[in-house]
């Protein structure tokens, strides 16, 4: 996934303090676990869904088997949201991570490079290593979602189009598939390294790792999810906001806000717990924000992100969502720093 | 985005910082000082800039006189002349970032990516008709007298400088709505590249330009954006010309500042142009994407060049030289030296690291010549090209690790480096 424009990775900050082994094996393994192996097991098998409702469609295209690959699609695309914050392990490799979602895509690069493949030579998307190397913009769910709902596509009247969806697919499952299975085969600390060969302490900068990366996709869910599309500052454009074709912009954000708890409660301890006795009030209002952005996203119309209300009227609805995120990233950012992490700087913020 | 540096304690020393007053060290033997370095860089763009504008007013030259005769031969000079103008201008683009001025002006004469349907005929095959995100995808201004911009109606009748920088430019508030600039003009001398990933740039004939044997339509209206879009790139390279000029804008706000915030200000430009800017959204991007509407100077295959003066701007900027059009050199005090006063190994290594870039970046040129143009080289399974490119990406992130270290040796504040979505674990990109 590329939504942010500007998203840093040059250097990560060290951590400045030292602590015993084994200190933060309670969260560390509990995201990894409950949250990161689990959601990859959930997102591989519906992305292996996937691949077989657009087999059936293609073999017998029909409004009803559109319908259900659609249907697919959208199951897929959500579960993607639960791990999606997590841009870290086997999902950097083979730029799968950009590859499961490009965007927000301005350029249209998707439709561009989707409708040269599919007027190609379709066996050289058979050729080895094509789908590893091939552009990040046509590997998965934005590539499916423009093939399964743009206007310039037909599936259903086009076979090498279906062909097409069908190869990106099995492509899209076979990624998926792969992370989730090296993530059961793994833990986190098995994905980071000791760059300067200086020693380290793995299990602490995996699960600093993981909390920057938290810190940085709440960013950019307030900022490039919710703010950048409804004109929040500037102007409206909802072809901005993230799978606006399929409708589930608002439904990936009440997701990622889900996932967010999770990160937090799962483990024993768990960082709420941890936080708790550190800072009791900190890890507390840290808990009622997490608690509170969920209730406000499940409370906006289902058609928020749908033309037919003024930007006035979806700002105006915004406004206590944005808030309370902008709340979390504070608390959050305390948070990190009280328990001892160094997290240098600001990235995925979209400027 | 912007990265905030944590700085560590290591500080300029006092003495140092006062022991040469504000004299312009000409003499890289001699000592310098953070007020000297970043008086020279002033006097370093005043002549890049000015450079800059001469060799555009040669571009608007080469132009009339294509103009004047459209054929072939004429409409190659044009291009030859456009080409020589990058020269300059790439070399000034490190200038930008840390100079508020520069960065806010910059978009009028160097903008990309383009949606090139807003300004002339494109192939709908390989460009599309329509877009998600910009209404005026293809609106061909040339060809339309009349347009609705943001529900407004704009005449179009007469096609100046003045419809293209108040009303075309970002139209709609769309940033790929690029009326102005170089890569404007780049687009109307070349034409759309339809050779995709395989070698040939844009082929557009001098026909479009004739009136009298007129291609494609709308010729007299595309000589008149031509026209306009070159006089306003003088226009624009003027102003900044002039800012740099003794009691310029851009002087004074930069020597307003403490000479530390000045040494900030230089090593912000370097350190976000070769990062976020080079390293990241002008070449990892293309890797990433292997698509020929990522490289820079996408109509005219001159994107080796462009990045290899790129790279040159930010070695200047540290070695506190420029080499003008003319030939002759602006030489004076350099971060290098400075750097070097209390920390040789420092300075070596961040010279090494220029040297490596540029060395990557002269790899990208070789190849052009040989026809591996920085399209091709970025296409799918050219396994030798894409790792020519990677290369030069990895060059441009090492350089940038050491400017990092450079920044904390002066323990200077507060810097914000342009990032880049692309350049996230670019280790594991090509495993």
């Amino acid at each position: 996934m590329n939504y942010f424009p500007k998203l840093l990775a040059l250097a990560i900050s060290t951590t400045s303090f030292m602590v015993s082994a084994g200190e933060w094996q309670g969260p560390l393994g509990g995201i990894t676990n409950q949250v990161i192996k689990q959601g990859y097991s959930v997102f591989s098998d519906s992305s292996q869904q996937l691949q077989q409702a657009t087999q059936a469609f293609c073999a017998a295209p029909s409004d009803q088997s559109l319908l259900q690959a659609q249907t697919a699609f959208q199951t897929n695309a959500l579960d993607w949201q639960q791990v999606q914050w997590l841009n870290f392990g086997p999902v950097t490799y083979f730029m799968r991570y950009y590859a499961f979602e490009y965007w927000p895509d301005k350029k249209g690069v998707t439709q561009r490079q989707l409708r040269a493949l599919a007027q190609g030579d379709p066996a050289v998307m058979d050729a080895p290593k094509f789908w590893t190397s091939a552009s990040i913009a046509v590997r998965g769910l934005t590539a499916v979602e423009s093939l399964l709902y743009h206007p310039d596509f037909t599936p259903s009247e086009s076979a090498t189009q279906c062909q097409l969806l069908q190869k990106v697919t099995a492509h899209h499952f076979d990624s998926a598939n792969a992370v989730a299975k090296q993530w059961q085969e793994a833990k986190a600390q098995d994905w980071v390294f000791d760059e300067e060969g200086s020693g380290f302490d793995a299990e602490s900068v995996a699960l600093e790792q993981f909390l920057q990366q938290w810190i940085e996709h709440m960013s950019a869910v307030k900022d490039a999810k919710l703010e950048t599309p409804i004109g929040y500052n500037s102007r409206e454009n909802l072809k901005l906001a993230e799978f606006y074709r399929s409708d589930l912009s608002l439904k990936a954000i009440q997701r990622n806000l889900q996932s967010y708890r999770e990160i937090y409660h799962v483990g024993s301890p768990s960082l709420y717990d941890m936080a708790l006795q550190k800072s009791p009030e900190l890890a507390q209002q840290l808990e009622e924000q997490l608690t509170k952005n969920i209730k406000i996203a499940l409370q906006l119309p289902d058609d928020y992100f749908q033309s037919g209300r003024t930007q006035e009227e979806r700002v105006e609805l915004a406004i206590p969502l944005v808030k309370s995120i902008s709340n979390s990233q504070t608390y959050l950012a305390n948070l990190v720093t009280t328990l001892g992490f160094q997290i240098g700087f600001n990235s995925r913020d979209g400027d | 985005m912007k990265r905030f540096l944590t700085p560590i304690a290591v500080c300029v020393s006092s003495v140092m910082l006062t022991a040469c007053g504000t004299a312009v060290v000409k003499n890289e033997t001699s000592a310098v000082n953070a007020e000297s370095v970043v008086v020279h860089y002033a006097d370093m763009a005043e002549a890049i800039y000015s450079d800059s504008l001469t060799t555009a007013q040669t571009l608007r030259t080469s132009i009339d006189a294509f103009l004047a005769e459209p054929t072939e031969a004429n409409l190659q000079a044009a291009r030859t002349a456009w080409i020589a103008a990058r020269v300059p201008y790439q070399q000034s683009e490190v200038y930008r970032f840390g100079n508020a001025i520069v960065d806010d002006w910059e978009g009028k004469v160097n903008a990309w990516p383009l949606d090139e349907g807003l300004i002339d005929y494109v192939s709908v095959d390989s460009y599309g008709s329509e877009s998600d995100i910009n209404p005026l995808y293809s609106a061909n201004v040339i060809a339309s007298k009349n347009l609705m911009i943001g529900g407004k109606k704009v005449d179009a009748t007469n096609i100046t400088p003045e419809l293209i920088a108040e009303s075309l430019q970002e139209a709609d508030g769309i940033e790929a709505n690029v009326a102005s600039g170089y890569h404007a003009i780049e687009f109307l001398l070349w034409g759309q590249d339809l050779n995709g990933t395989n070698p040939g740039a844009g082929e557009r004939p001098a026909s479009d330009f004739d009136l009298e044997n007129c291609t494609n339509g709308h010729c007299d209206r595309r000589r008149a954006y031509l026209s306009a879009a070159t006089d306003l790139l003088i226009t624009d390279l003027e102003e900044m010309a002039d800012n740099w000029k003794q009691g310029g804008a851009a002087r004074v706000a930069l020597l307003e500042q403490t000479p530390e915030q000045g040494l900030s200000t230089i090593l912000t430009g370097m350190g976000s142009l070769a990062y976020g800017e080079l390293g990241g959204e002008r070449t990892k991007l293309g890797l990433m994407l292997h698509d020929p509407e990522e490289e820079h100077d996408c109509f005219s295959d001159n994107t080796h060049w462009s990045h290899y003066y790129d790279a040159k701007g930010i070695k200047n900027a540290y070695l506190g030289e420029y080499e003008r059009v003319d030939g002759s050199w602006v030489k004076g005090a350099s971060l290098s030296a400075l750097i070097a006063q209390d920390n040789l190994a420092l300075d070596t290594e961040m010279k090494q690291k220029l040297n490596a870039t540029e060395m990557a970046a002269q790899a990208m040129v070789d190849a052009a010549k040989q026809g591996q143009t920085f399209d091709v080289l970025i296409a799918m399974n050219n396994t030798q090209g894409n790792q020519l490119v990677q290369t030069f990406v990895d060059s441009l992130v090492d350089e940038t690790r050491v400017t990092e270290d450079v920044i904390h040796h002066l323990d200077l504040q507060g810097i914000a480096l342009e990032g880049s979505d692309s350049l996230d674990n670019p280790g594991a990109v090509f495993e």
